[in-house]
């Protein structure tokens, strides 16, 4: 069986692959002997099977920020006193 | 000139760091320049998409750090996490390491901690540098047709709507980045419910009749995976099922208007400049 990882970066580099059908990719990582776990993902299009063989590890990462200006905006200066008016 | 003392004595070796991006896709996307910068760091912090994407990381470089511990479990807020994500690289930075922080898609698009980790190291006199990456968004365009040089295109964080009074302009593409967790003021929440939803359709609803198409898109991660597009009407989208990862994208609903006030003056320009004297 070839290394899960090492398969994905090659097909991720092949321009005939990355976007080939289901049937041919299928067929291709049958011919790279493939594990089970990816040659199920490719068909079904379901990647919790290679996560699974992965070791389970998923977590998937949102590092976007809150929008930058949620914080309540400061209150506004104090009306001048009526001494500075004059 | 050097006297021999301090030709012997080795250079201070001063810490750095280099926030790159992966790309979005499996060994699709990473550039060789960001590879380089990968394989040339002492320690590397990593905020990917995945674990499957995390474990080809590891192959490149032999100490991954991974950023995704340090979120709570619903508990904590994620601006408390990403803090944590500058203080943890600044601290090997101020080590004197060559420190690479390596962040799915592009590091400074949507991202809050590279281009902050960025800012304190260079207040603090050390080399940092960004290195750009093919991001959600690069993949969006090509995955729909999309060209935002035609109609132009706006993008928001799903919240801005929400928070805060915003102008649309509907003869542009308007593209809503975060929807799944609209409405979320805690930080804390990767999905919201679709009252939270509602109020978004609200807001848009002021500008775009409800039947008007809204589209789906989740791009993909691993390069046995196709992009997701599900073409939807603005009416429904509170009632399908939205994650964090998907992007809500409004095609223009009106035209340009001419300026004709500028055309003429461009007209103008035109004589004075193609027929001088």
């Amino acid at each position: 069986m070839t290394n899960t990882i090492e398969l994905l970066e090659s097909i991720g580099q092949d321009a005939s692959l990355r976007h080939a059908s289901a049937q041919d990719l299928e067929q291709a990582l049958e011919s790279m002997h493939a594990s089970d776990a990816l040659r199920r993902t490719a068909r079904t299009g379901d990647v919790r099977h290679v996560k699974m063989e992965l070791g389970g590890k998923d977590g998937s990462v949102n590092h976007n920020p809150p929008p930058f200006n949620t914080q309540t905006p400061p209150p506004p200066p104090p009306p001048p006193h009526k001494n500075e008016q004059a | 000139m050097n006297t021999p003392s301090m030709l012997s004595e080795p250079p201070s070796r001063r810490g750095s760091i280099a926030c790159v991006g992966l790309g979005m896709v499996l060994g699709s996307h990473l550039t060789p320049l960001a590879r380089s910068h990968i394989e040339q760091a002492d320690v590397i912090f990593a905020a990917l998409s995945n674990g499957i994407v995390e474990k080809w990381l590891e192959r490149m470089h032999p100490d991954v750090r991974s950023l995704q511990p340090y979120y709570g479990k619903g508990d904590k807020s994620r601006k408390v996490t990403y803090q944590e994500w500058v203080d943890v690289m600044m601290a090997e930075v101020r080590k004197g390491k060559v420190v690479c922080g390596v962040f799915y898609g592009h590091p400074g698009v949507f991202a809050w901690s590279p281009h902050a980790v960025i800012e304190a190291a260079r207040s603090e006199g050390y080399e940092a540098h960004m290195e750009p990456g093919i991001s959600a968004e690069d993949c969006l365009y090509a995955d729909l047709g999309i060209d935002p040089g035609r109609r132009g295109c706006q993008h928001f964080e799903a919240n801005q709507l929400l928070f805060f009074d915003t102008r649309i302009n509907t003869d542009t593409y308007l593209i809503l980045w975060q929807t799944g967790l609209v409405g979320d003021r805690s930080f804390k929440r990767l999905r919201t419910e679709p009252a939270y939803r509602q109020l978004l359709v609200e807001v848009l609803n002021k500008d775009y009749p409800l039947s008007h198409e809204a589209i789906v898109y989740r791009g993909a991660t691993l390069p046995i995976e196709q992009a997701r597009v599900r073409r939807i009407t603005l009416g429904e989208l509170p009632n399908v099922d939205i994650t964090a990862e998907e992007t809500v994208v409004i095609p223009p609903l009106s035209r340009p208007r001419r300026n004709r006030a500028m055309m003429a003056r461009l007209d103008a320009l035109d004589r004075m400049f193609e027929n001088p004297g």
